[in-house]
């Protein structure tokens, strides 16, 4: 399996807007005892291939996740990010709002095959922002995605 | 050369132009973005979590489409928060449009099927109605040097870690060797 790596979304870095997503590393996991068999076929292998996905691609696959979470359990009462850059319209601004895990809100191990949980960011400027975290096949600490999806209003409510 | 020979500090940066001040700068260039980190306060709230394949999570319709908000489509459809094909079934009722769910669509099933065709083939995933997982899987062996692509050639191998039903329970089945 391609496990994709992401830095924190940058609007947490202050970066400026930009409509350029990458991808800057990824890793392999292997099932367990295919190693041993790769091992015995010459050169490198490869399973699939990154070249025809793109990162945008990536990137959009996050953001619906997690936007269409945010709907669910906040229903319209958040200003919403991405809902024009799932549409595929330019700018989409992925690499802002879509990112690796905030280090500060570290994960825990699961048995849950997928987990998503909504996240309450509130800024040193003040403002609130609502982010789901996006764990797939969480129970094999694979990646986890922070995905900010919109601003919270006064109106927010936050499950418990 | 000892700095108090007149030589340089031992903290002092590489010449420039060489390979070693290119790395230093990329440290320095690092670093300084985790000090601008903006740290923001977090606070987490409830997990919503898949624990078996087959769980059902449903939830209320939106009464619009939740990407375009067109309350018009007569039609909306169901939305899953999480592809069903990645063993997840969290459905949002009529929470898009047919023009969204076409395009959103689109993307899932083609990051799905290039991303996690694997894993999904692994863990013995449904696959769609009457289409069932391949015993053999298609293997592009690369050779050693990138350049030398005429002697790439595709075999064929037998997977034997695969299972035909898979775990249901979506139990790890994988090692994290981390290349």
């Amino acid at each position: 399996m391609i496990i994709f790596n992401l830095p924190p979304a940058g609007i947490f870095l202050g970066a400026p807007l930009s409509d350029e997503f990458r991808v800057p590393s990824c890793d392999i996991a292997f099932a367990a005892g295919w190693r041993e068999r790769l091992k015995r076929l010459e050169g490198h292998v490869l399973l699939g291939g990154l070249s025809a996905l793109s990162h945008e691609q990536f990137g959009l696959f996050l953001a619906k996740i997690a936007h269409s979470y945010a709907a669910a359990m906040l229903r319209d009462t958040f200003e919403p990010f991405l809902a024009s850059a799932i549409r595929q319209e330019r700018p989409m601004h992925l690499s802002h709002y879509v990112g690796g895990q905030i280090p500060n809100a570290p994960t825990l191990p699961t048995d849950h095959l997928h987990t998503l949980q909504l996240l309450s960011c509130r800024l040193p400027s003040g403002d609130i922002l609502a982010a789901v975290r996006v764990r797939l096949f969480a129970v094999d600490n694979l990646s986890t995605y922070d995905v900010v999806v919109g601003k919270a209003t006064a109106l927010t409510k936050w499950p418990e | 050369m000892p700095h108090w020979m007149g030589g340089l500090p031992a903290d002092a940066p590489p010449r420039r132009g060489t390979p070693e001040y290119n790395a230093w700068m990329a440290k320095r260039a690092q670093e300084a973005a985790r000090a601008a980190f903006a740290r923001p306060e977090v606070a987490l709230s409830g997990c919503m979590a898949v624990r078996v394949i087959s769980q059902q999570i449903v939830f209320k319709p939106p009464g619009k489409c939740i990407y375009c908000g067109s309350p018009g489509d007569p039609k909306l459809h169901t939305e899953h928060i999480i592809p069903e094909s990645l063993g997840a079934r969290f459905e949002f009722l009529k929470a898009s449009c047919h023009a969204c769910s076409v395009k959103t669509g689109a993307v899932e099933g083609h990051v799905v099927s290039r991303l996690f065709g694997d894993t999904r083939a692994f863990l013995g995933m449904r696959r769609g109605k009457k289409r069932k997982w391949p015993e053999k899987f298609s293997v592009h062996v690369k050779p050693e040097t990138e350049t030398d692509r005429s002697s790439s050639l595709t075999m064929t191998t037998r997977l034997e870690g695969y299972e035909k039903k898979g775990s249901r329970t979506g139990r790890s089945a994988w090692g994290n060797d981390h290349l």
